[in-house]
């Protein structure tokens, strides 16, 4: 027994040595030598945005030359073109300078005063006025008129020449004004303005050939006697009336006068439809003529349309004159109104909003003052009355299209793009769309290396079969989406690993093709775009990350 | 990682004596060598019934015993780094598989440390009774990370895939034990023993529940739901006026009065129990159980709960065509909103994690005995299951050493070791479950690295023994396996 315990002892102290000589060292490492390369291909899938738009959200009234506007669920483009007409006063009514008129005041027979006197000789007179076009005007408000005065005289005695007249008040008064004359020598000559500021001159149309107003001149003469004022002595008087072509206001009959305007006006559409082709037609598109009037007077307002196409053809409108409003109060003399012209006074209109649309717009625009039919002899113009006509095309969002957009696209990707790309195995966009509106888009690019004039690939908008990118929802009788029959369409746009090397390494070009039709355009007249009309959409992002690289 | 490419007595020498200093372990706590080590004074710490050799024992403050462990539960060097040709490569290398890394992983893996040091350790034999008192200082710390955690970020978010991240988790705990254990021997046959314990928790952070899912669908689909109590003296974390908490404003008090620690100490109170007993049923077999840690720890002195019971369903950014300005902000306050976190500020209750050991030992000479251990922590719900076999030798009076073979933490190649001398009434003791017996080389610095160690454990104890030549006694504890 003692034998066993002492070699089961020995054997325990042999199997503790060998513990001991398993204890080693298996390897060695340097970590100078640790390499830092590294190869991680994580996947990806991950939601990426969402959203839902109307038509209210997507377009922003953010351009000065298109505006939309919404009349209950129908939606309205309005393309502003430029003024085709700006008229002012001087353009449309015209005063002249009046001709000078003389008048002679002569002292028939010797008067003897033995004693100190006055001798007074007054005469009333007419001073006629003269317009142009049939104006025959009641009064005229004046800050720069001018009545001129130029007195020739031979009476020798100290003495004075007065005007008054109760048809022209300055400053709210019938004008009464007077200027010395003496000269011993009896050859007095001076010429002398009255300002007619603030004035207001009644003009007198009780004969209907004359425009007139009278005035009453008279020489005073302050006699010390002995003295004689011998006939034949006189006083000329030549007055005019000068600048009322500058008035503040005028009242009466303006007349028939005409203004003229052409205007050619660039679409700049070029650019936007360059590329495009196929059908669009409009709904009942409309052309208006958006005006603000100042002159208080019928104007009839006669405009001549032209649209003129990329190949030199074109299409005349004639929508005839209209007459436009104004204010019978001239101390609210500015109204704005609106004239449209549609299919029903333009029948060929649909000529003229065609796709392509005309890429010039000329008009011939001719105002008339006073139009027959409307004369009421009651005008008045302020000194600043002014006309001003915008053109407008309102496009309701009713159409039929059928249209292709093919453009080429300069890739100019930095080199950071190049060099994460070569990281990604594939990508993937998975999408699923629910769209209200009655509008198909599809479309696919090629990747194009100009240089070598090779195309690599074309990525489709929807890699599914059968499916269109956004499809779109089917319509009525009245072109307006049955909401029943919408449903969500899932898509997916797919690029490969080559695709992905050939669009950021290779292709320096992108040729796009879209393609936009309202539903079903073969059989379907016309859609209708309205305002609580939404898009759906979902888009996740399925990627493979093929990374080989370093820590570093 | 090459197979052998050297081994040697001399150098394995040279390390195995090392490692008698500076000794590793995995997972465990205590050390289940200790369990058979019964001439170690600290032994009692394994099971209540255990009686210490000598009849008289004093521990030397602060290192009897003093353990440190560190554990990475996951992977060690080896599963790291590996050599390929002349280089040296990590997992993502494309000459490694990744897959061999990735299988090192279990469903919940764990990062932890724990510290416990005895301040005043002593115990004494009053005729069949054994009794023993200690103040120890205990401090344990586990972070925790899900397998699914490193699916996600090396394979992605992959559509059709739910990841389970509930094995998030963060756990601390620092506490004061003042214990009195007493062991009974009944007659010959049976041995009994319990061991009370004063509890004095000084910080704590216990995540007591995590269930966090994320399912990678046409959606993504997040369900979080936690619950984080923590104790925490020196920190404040005010509320504003709607009773959140305000993280932005939390302050660290760096200078805490002592009136303070005490009220902190002594606000978190709890109690601990441990229980064993011996049955030797026939001469050289011994039977023994125990169950240890027992016991609770009521929270109350600064006190935080944090919890969430969030689901989030992200179906993309929403993108508003009339206002782009503030693109994906919508989505950053609707997560502000479902991710709200609910505060209050409760007393709690943690758990300490209690452990079963079952043990077989067979005195098979008087030099040598064999043993077996079943090592149970049962832990949150969670059992955590370690196999011993060991084989203690005593070659020498002053010197006893134990070998040990765990089957622990799905590894299959833990050897562990333990030394024991006795110089007089000195008594010294290094202890380990897991000796690393492979190594690799590191050229540039010349050191040698443990190719598989996962975790550190550092286990020391000095003693003063007395009353250990006791005739009687001697006799009594004749199958007592250590030095005398």
């Amino acid at each position: 027994m003692k034998h066993i315990k002492r070699a089961f002892y020995y054997a325990s102290i042999t199997a503790f040595a060998l513990l001991l000589t398993q204890s080693c060292v298996k390897d060695e490492v340097d970590f100078d030598k640790l390499s830092h390369q590294i190869e991680y291909n994580p996947d990806l899938y991950a939601p990426l945005v969402k959203g839902s738009m109307t038509f209210r959200d997507f377009y922003k009234n953010d351009s000065e030359d298109t505006v939309v506007f919404f009349d209950g669920d129908s939606i309205y483009l309005l393309f502003k073109l430029d003024s085709i007409l700006n008229l002012n006063v001087p353009d449309f009514v015209d005063i002249p300078d009046q001709e000078t008129q003389n008048y002679h005041m002569e002292t028939p027979i010797d008067v003897i005063y033995p004693f100190d006197d006055t001798y007074i000789l007054e005469q009333v007179e007419d001073l006629d006025l003269t317009f142009e076009s049939a104006v025959k005007l009641d009064s005229v408000f004046t800050n720069t008129g001018v009545l001129r005065l130029e007195i020739t005289s031979t009476y020798s005695s100290e003495g004075r020449f007065e005007l008054t007249s109760p048809n022209l008040k300055l400053h709210g008064q019938p004008i009464d004004t007077s200027f010395q004359f003496s000269r011993a020598s009896g050859d007095y000559h001076m010429i002398h303005d009255i300002s007619l500021q603030d004035a207001a001159l009644i003009i007198d149309n009780s004969n209907p050939d004359t425009s007139k107003f009278n005035v009453t001149l008279r020489v005073v003469v302050e006699v010390t006697g002995p003295d004689t004022i011998e006939a034949g002595s006189f006083a000329d008087i030549n007055i005019s009336v000068i600048g009322l072509d500058d008035f503040e206001a005028i009242f009466g009959d303006i007349g028939d006068t005409t203004f003229t305007a052409d205007t050619i006006l660039d679409t700049d559409l070029g650019d936007i439809i360059q590329g495009l082709s196929g059908i669009f037609a409009i709904t009942n598109p409309k052309i208006s003529m958006n005006y603000k009037n100042s002159f208080g007077l019928p104007i009839g307002f006669d405009v001549r349309i032209k649209g003129i196409f990329d190949e030199g053809d074109s299409v005349v409108l004639l929508p005839g004159m209209q007459v436009l409003e104004a204010s019978p109060d001239y101390r609210n003399p500015e109204v704005n109104g609106v004239i449209t012209f549609g299919r029903s006074n333009i029948p060929n209109i649909d000529q003229f909003l065609v796709f392509p649309p005309p890429v010039q717009i000329g008009t011939n625009a001719t105002v008339k003052a006073n139009p027959p039919g409307y004369a009421s002899g009651s005008n008045y113009v302020l000194g600043d009355s002014r006309l001003d006509v915008d053109m407008r095309i309102e496009v309701p969002l009713e159409f039929r299209a059928d249209l292709e957009l093919r453009d080429t696209v300069k890739i100019d990707l930095g080199d950071d793009e190049l060099t994460d790309s070569k990281y990604i195995e594939f990508a993937r966009l998975h999408y699923k769309i629910r769209n209200e509106f009655p509008i198909n888009i599809d479309g696919y690019v090629i990747l194009y290396d100009s240089i070598n004039n090779i195309s690599y690939d074309t990525i489709q908008f929807n890699d599914l079969t059968d499916h269109l990118f956004i499809e779109a929802a089917p319509v009525d009788a009245d072109g307006i989406t049955m909401m029943g029959q919408v449903v969500e369409i899932p898509g997916v746009i797919d690029l490969s690993r080559s695709e992905i090397d050939h669009l950021f390494n290779e292709a320096n070009k992108l040729i796009i093709v879209g393609k936009l039709s309202s539903y079903n355009p073969s059989t379907v007249s016309s859609v209708a775009i309205l305002d609580y009309y939404k898009l759906n959409f979902r888009f996740n992002l399925e990627t493979k990350v093929y990374y080989r690289g370093t820590l570093d | 990682m090459k197979g052998l490419t050297k081994c040697s007595f001399f150098s394995g020498f040279l390390i195995m004596t090392c490692l008698i200093f500076l000794s590793f372990n995995v997972y465990s706590q205590q050390s289940s060598i200790m369990y058979y080590m019964s001439g170690v004074p600290q032994s009692h710490l394994l099971n209540p019934a255990t009686q210490p050799r000598c009849g008289f024992y004093l521990g030397f403050p602060g290192v009897s015993p003093l353990q440190i462990n560190a554990e990475n539960s996951a992977f060690g060097f080896s599963d790291v780094f590996s050599v390929e040709g002349d280089s040296l490569i990590l997992p993502l290398h494309p000459d490694a598989d990744f897959k061999d890394f990735y299988n090192n992983f279990s469903k919940t893996n764990y990062v932890s440390a724990d510290v416990s040091s005895s301040i005043i350790s002593f115990g004494f034999r009053s005729g069949k009774i054994y009794q023993s008192y200690a103040i120890t200082q205990r401090f344990f710390s586990r972070f925790s990370y899900p397998r699914d955690l490193i699916d996600f970020a090396y394979y992605g978010p992959v559509k059709g895939k739910e990841f389970d991240f509930s094995g998030f988790g963060a756990d601390l705990i620092s506490y004061l034990e003042i214990s009195s254990g007493v062991s009974q021997k009944i007659n010959d046959m049976i041995t009994i023993g319990y061991r009370g314990k004063l509890l004095f928790g000084q910080a704590n952070i216990s995540t007591k529940k995590t269930d966090i899912t994320f399912q990678s669908e046409d959606t993504w689909n997040t369900h979080t739901e936690f619950e984080i109590n923590a104790a925490l003296p020196g920190v404040d974390i005010p509320t504003d006026a709607n009773g959140e908490f305000k993280y932005d404003d939390m302050e660290f008090d760096d200078d805490i009065q002592p009136f303070e620690i005490v009220s902190a100490v002594t606000g978190n109170f709890g109690l601990g129990l441990d229980l064993g007993a011996h049955i030797k049923p026939v001469d050289k077999l011994t039977i023994s159980a125990s169950i240890l840690d027992l016991g609770y720890i009521r929270w109350k002195s600064s006190t935080y709960n944090i919890t969430q019971n969030a689901d989030f369903i992200f179906d993309g950014v929403e993108f508003a065509f009339s206002d782009t300005s503030d693109f994906g902000q919508p989505l950053l306050d609707s997560l502000e909103n479902v991710f709200t976190l609910n505060n209050s500020e409760i007393a709690y209750t943690t758990f300490l994690p209690a452990k079963v050991y079952l043990g077989l030992k067979y005195d098979i000479i008087e030099q040598i005995s064999v043993g077996f251990l079943s090592r149970t922590e049962i832990y949150k719900g969670n059992l955590r299951q370690q196999f011993n076999l060991s084989v203690n030798f005593y070659p020498l009076k002053m010197i006893a050493a134990s070998f040990n073979y765990s089957i622990m933490n799905r590894t299959y190649n833990n050897f562990g070791m333990g030394l024991a001398l006795k110089a007089g009434p000195f008594n010294m003791y290094l202890i380990s479950d897991n000796v690393p017996l492979t190594y690799v080389r590191e050229v540039s610095s010349n050191s040698l690295i443990p190719n598989t160690l996962r975790t550190v454990n550092f286990r020391m104890g000095f003693n003063l023994m007395f009353g250990c030549r006791n005739r009687k006694q001697a006799k009594a504890f004749k199958d007592v396996p250590l030095i005398y």
